[in-house]
């Protein structure tokens, strides 16, 4: 085949057994690769209702059809499985070389059942596949794991993807780490997954060559995409990074601070993007096949935390352990997202988690007794520093919070659940949502919970193309928009740091699938592979009991207006909710209630999940 | 009339300031006669993020009034007191 490796492994863990599937021409056309073959092979793979936690979860990882090619910004995979933060669908995107090698071994998906008697890990070596004891791995950070497997297999090349200690401790917000802790499928818990598998890392050394069907119109459209990704479209990834939003939405009135109870930080200047760049950032590589080049490492040079070298410090990042936890000390959080990396822990889920527990310690609701000795008072980041160690080993107060702040604050009691800030049980990203209001449907209905990257409606908001103060029905219509538009870089798989580079995303992109693969694709058929993508997680989705109250909004978004700035008085009501709930489900042809309709799927051509559940 | 323009990102970079008062010289302006004269006071912006021709921000920019109304167009009336944000738009990571 072009494009694609050809074939998805199986592997049972329980048994030792493997074999392969040969892709299928059509599988490829309907669900392009990444999440939209990750999510079928998911939906097709799992009972219903399991427990994410047992052996039956499968767990996938998925590449698309660019990774191994010449197109820029396509070197990452998809990971799916059903979420232990979230119980629904479980939906993360890691990049770069990692991902490059699985193709190089000739496979577009990994798809992982049963649990190990022992602690394991997984070697793909083209064609060889072996189960390898991982105890001297066990306890260690995904680096180590990383440095101990290729000092046994003797080779410094093999990519490793591994768990950390979080990961092995079920917390339920683990990642799965790759290429030295740089990379991360950071989100909805699948380290705990992995874990839960006594699985601790996945090491693969590929060699052969991904083929593409028409190389020369290729190499033209890759050169022009290649020198477009140095231009001003980009230009933000290159020199500050996504930091750059700190400043900018802080004069918004979007930048969420203190456990979203203000949406102003007096301190942003100090944890801004121009401050990083001037003050800790000493290099900024890029993934494999990227010309844009957007990872900001640091360093820090001077105080308390003197030597702490840090991946990539991002926005999202920032936000969660900075203004989120009220930390303006840089140092610090640049400490607390390494150990997060070393831990194999979502940075976003750890700093919500943190500064909910911050609100009940300023309320009064949790004293030094019950936090183990910690004074978590917002802006204390020495305790904070520690709390993340005991997240990560489950360690007395740690252990509430390793469940996730759903959980967490649904134990916890004391009204502590009227500001905890998620939607799904996901922590949410660093944009207030009381003054975007696109956004805040944009994530109440994407399936793995608040988010960002499933759905960037902020673009409406924030580039002015609507209100954004403002509720409407016709929101619905955009927020699908957004969602579809992302599962189709999801699928391929894309970096959506290169999307404006493209003057007319779907016509191009297309065009790149049919030369990369050879099969015929025009911008309407990707377009509705996105809306297939999206109703398939949805059904997912619905086969693990949801309903339409799941489709919701943190209470502190529908109650506390925002005290002061620009959004001041902002809030989303329960009216302006249900009025843009029913214009979503309308734009997508679902029911009220938003169950999938038999005519919908049928028209996407997903009759067996029609004869399943369509209504 | 006189107004704030407040320079985000690699504005602020270019401009080498936050922040500049720009005097418009008459009673009424729109967001156009603005950004011609942020042009005329920060050449460097021209032909990276203010088009030469049109003054019009390059896609990933916007002018914004006051932090709440982002502008789809140049051709809107500002009043005296406006503050005028010139900003990328955020995404995150």
């Amino acid at each position: 085949m072009f494009g694609y490796g050809g074939k998805i492994l199986y592997i049972n863990l329980k048994t030792g057994k493997t074999n392969t599937e040969s892709l299928r021409e059509e599988f490829c056309e309907k669900y392009i690769g990444g999440v939209g073959f990750a999510t079928r092979l998911l939906y097709d793979n799992n009972k219903p209702m399991i427990n994410p936690y047992s052996p039956d979860n499968t767990l996938i990882f998925a590449n698309g059809p660019f990774n191994g090619t010449m197109v820029p910004c396509g070197t990452k995979c998809s990971v799916v499985s059903k979420s232990p933060l979230t119980g629904f669908i479980g939906d993360a995107v890691t990049t770069s070389y990692w991902p490059r090698e699985l193709k190089y071994a000739g496979y577009d998906a990994l798809v992982i059942r049963g649990r190990a008697d022992k602690p394991t890990y997984l070697f793909i070596d083209d064609a060889k596949v072996q189960l390898k004891d991982a105890k001297d791995c066990w306890g260690k950070t995904p680096i180590e794991t990383e440095n101990l497997i290729r000092e046994e297999l003797g080779d410094n090349f093999i990519k490793v993807a591994a768990i950390g200690l979080a990961g092995e401790k079920l917390v339920r917000f683990a990642g799965i780490c790759s290429d030295s802790e740089r990379h991360h499928a950071g989100r909805t818990g699948l380290g705990a997954v992995m874990g839960s598998k006594n699985l601790k890392a996945v090491a693969i050394r590929g060699s052969k060559s991904v083929l593409v069907a028409d190389l020369d119109q290729l190499k033209q459209i890759c050169y022009d995409l290649y020198e477009k990704s140095q231009g001003p479209a980009t230009e933000k990834y290159r020199t500050l990074g996504t930091p750059q939003n700190v400043l900018v939405l802080n004069r918004l009135g979007c930048l969420p601070t203190r456990n979203w109870q203000q949406a102003t930080f007096e301190g942003a200047e100090k944890v801004s993007g121009e401050s990083m760049l001037e003050n800790f950032v000493t290099d900024v590589p890029g993934c494999a096949g990227c010309p844009i080049a957007c990872e900001h490492f640091c360093t820090v040079k001077d105080g308390p935390y003197a030597g702490t070298q840090s991946g990539s410090i991002d926005y999202e990042t920032l936000y969660a352990l900075g203004p989120n936890c009220g930390v303006d000390y840089f140092p610090a959080i640049i400490k607390a997202a390494t150990l997060c990396d070393h831990y194999g822990m979502d940075t976003m889920s750890t700093g919500v988690a943190i500064s909910w527990a911050m609100e009940c310690y300023e309320r009064g609701l949790l004293t030094k007794v019950d936090t183990g000795g910690l004074e978590l008072k917002f802006g204390n980041y020495e305790a904070y520093i520690q709390l993340i160690d005991r997240i990560a080993s489950r360690e007395g107060f740690g252990d509430l919070l390793s469940n996730g702040i759903k959980r967490a604050s649904e134990q916890f009691g004391k009204g502590s659940e009227g500001f905890a800030i998620h939607i799904k049980g996901l922590e949410l990203p660093g944009y207030d949502i009381r003054s975007l209001k696109t956004a805040a449907l944009g994530w109440a209905v994407a399936a793995r919970g608040g988010c960002h990257n499933r759905s960037g409606a902020y673009d409406f908001d924030i580039s002015g193309a609507v209100d954004r103060l403002k509720a409407e029905k016709s929101r619905g219509n955009l927020a699908m928009e957004s969602e579809d538009y992302a599962a189709i870089f999801d699928s391929l798989v894309l970096c959506k740091f290169i999307r404006r580079v493209f003057k007319d995303f779907y016509a191009e992109a297309s065009r790149l699938y049919a030369l990369v693969t050879g099969f015929k694709m025009n911008s309407k058929e990707l377009r509705k592979a996105g809306e297939r993508i999206i109703n398939l997680k949805k059904a997912f989705n619905i086969r693990e009991g949801w309903t339409r109250k799941d489709d919701h909004l943190p209470p502190r978004v529908m109650r506390d207006p925002v005290p002061a700035g620009v959004g001041k008085g902002s809030l989303v009501t329960s009216a302006e909710l249900n009025l843009m709930l029913d214009g979503y489900y309308e734009a997508r042809g679902w029911t009220n209630d938003g169950l999938l309709s038999k005519q919908k799927l049928h028209e996407l051509g997903l009759d067996d999940i029609s004869e399943e559940m369509g209504v | 009339m006189k107004t704030t323009i407040e320079f985000y990102g690699w504005a602020k970079r270019l401009a080498k300031t936050d922040k500049a008062e720009i005097d418009l010289g008459k009673v009424a302006a729109t967001l156009r006669n603005v950004s011609i004269e942020v042009a005329k006071k920060f050449p460097e912006l021209l032909g990276n993020i203010l088009s030469p021709e049109t003054f019009e921000p390059i896609e990933t920019y916007r002018y914004n009034v006051n932090g709440t109304n982002t502008a789809q167009n140049l051709d809107v009336y500002i009043k005296e007191g406006d503050k005028i944000l010139l900003i990328p738009i955020v995404a995150g990571g």
